[in-house]
């Protein structure tokens, strides 16, 4: 007789995802031996038996609180969603590249602000306390790019980064 | 022809939003099946698929259509229902549901249902209790296995991705679950509830 079924080959063979030749060869076996039919069919009786457990369906709310969760996501400062040893790097980098602009800028220099490239209304607060650009089509912006945004409390204590922009154009 | 879930990935990295609500759409309930044959329990359930899908619109700039969506997804629900497992998320909410039991699913039972029905259905709510409790008593990977591939009808190659083994090992793998399944639940195999 030949070899009986190895374990690889018993789900394969009930899931019908063998070849024809690998098939051909397991039926031929099968035909002879009564411990794999056996087993084969117990196996096919145990996954029907598995179909039975059914799963709920998903609650009518679910989209909305999905919807809520992103727009709050899209909402919150970056750091928030942070680890805090990331938070406290990110910070401390933060602080550091503050520092080292404010370390520059001391020397009266004839070149431009070092962020005058910084688009204003990207800083400016917005009238009515709400942060700007996170508005529905701008979400992706907001969070691609959300440093800046969200940090702006921190970095406006720091006149040297709020010169009106434009007034000295940069010059290569 | 019709837009694959790889396409509507990279129209969501493109910043077409819309994209993302037909993935949510499409993959909404089976997301939250697998993760309910996990935690057993409705809310936390859907919560995680939340997450599931908050941590797919994060991902979505170093999204690189290499795998099938399906694979990246699930990989994905994985992690999260291993976390929440591990971080006592699911202890908590079955301590506030009867006892762990699973909450019952479909209709209540009504008194007004032909005679022998409410026998029947606390049968088949019996059946469903023992077919999760032996699922639940797998080690963790055997019954990711099963969820994946009875549950989830994903073909070999991805659910090796996913629990990052060969092919043929996830062979072997999901022939010992269903060698232990077989011998647990034996008894209901020879007649249907
Ligand atoms: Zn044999």
């Amino acid at each position: 007789m030949s070899e009986h079924l190895r374990e690889e080959e018993f789900i394969p063979y009930l899931d019908a995802r063998l070849s024809d030749t690998e098939r051909r060869r397991l039926d031929l076996h099968l035909a002879d031996c009564a411990a794999c039919r056996a087993r084969r069919d117990e196996l096919r009786a145990l996954l029907g038996v598995l179909g039975e457990w059914e799963a709920v369906e998903p609650s009518p709310g679910f989209d909305a609180a999905l919807q809520a969760r992103l727009e709050e996501e899209a909402q919150r400062p970056v750091w928030f969603g942070l680890r805090p040893a990331y938070a406290v790097a990110l910070a401390g980098a933060v602080v550091a590249v503050i520092g080292l602009l404010l370390w520059r800028s001391v020397p009266p220099t004839t070149g431009p602000p070092p962020v005058a490239q910084t688009p204003p209304e990207v800083v400016e607060p917005a009238p009515g306390g709400e942060t700007p650009g996170l508005q529905a089509g701008d979400e992706l912006a907001a969070l691609d790019n959300p440093v800046l945004l969200e940090n702006y409390e921190l970095l406006e204590e720091f006149d040297i980064l709020f010169e009106p922009a434009g007034k000295e154009e940069k010059k290569l | 022809m019709a837009t694959s879930d790889k396409d509507w990935m990279l129209r969501l990295q493109g910043g077409d939003t819309l994209a993302f609500n037909v993935l949510v759409e499409k993959y909404r309930a089976p997301v939250i099946h697998f993760l309910y044959r996990i935690v057993h329990e409705t809310a936390l359930a859907e919560e995680l698929a939340q997450e599931v899908f908050l941590r797919v619109y994060r991902a979505r700039t170093s999204y690189r259509p290499r795998a099938k969506f399906t694979t990246w997804l699930f990989r994905i629900a994985t992690n999260v229902a291993l976390n929440a497992l591990r971080d006592g998320r699911m202890r908590r909410a079955r301590e506030t549901s009867l006892e762990g039991r699973e909450e019952t699913t479909g209709a209540p039972v009504e008194v007004a249902d032909p005679e022998g029905s409410v026998e029947q259905k606390m049968l088949e709510a019996e059946r469903r209790a023992q077919i999760r409790q032996a699922v639940e008593a797998l080690p963790e990977k055997q019954r990711l296995a099963v969820l994946l591939h009875k549950y989830q009808e994903l073909d070999y190659a991805e659910i090796a991705e996913i629990l990052d083994c060969s092919e043929s090992a996830l062979k072997s793998l999901l022939f010992r679950a269903y060698e232990t399944l077989r011998v647990r639940l034996r008894p209901l195999l020879g007649a249907r509830a």
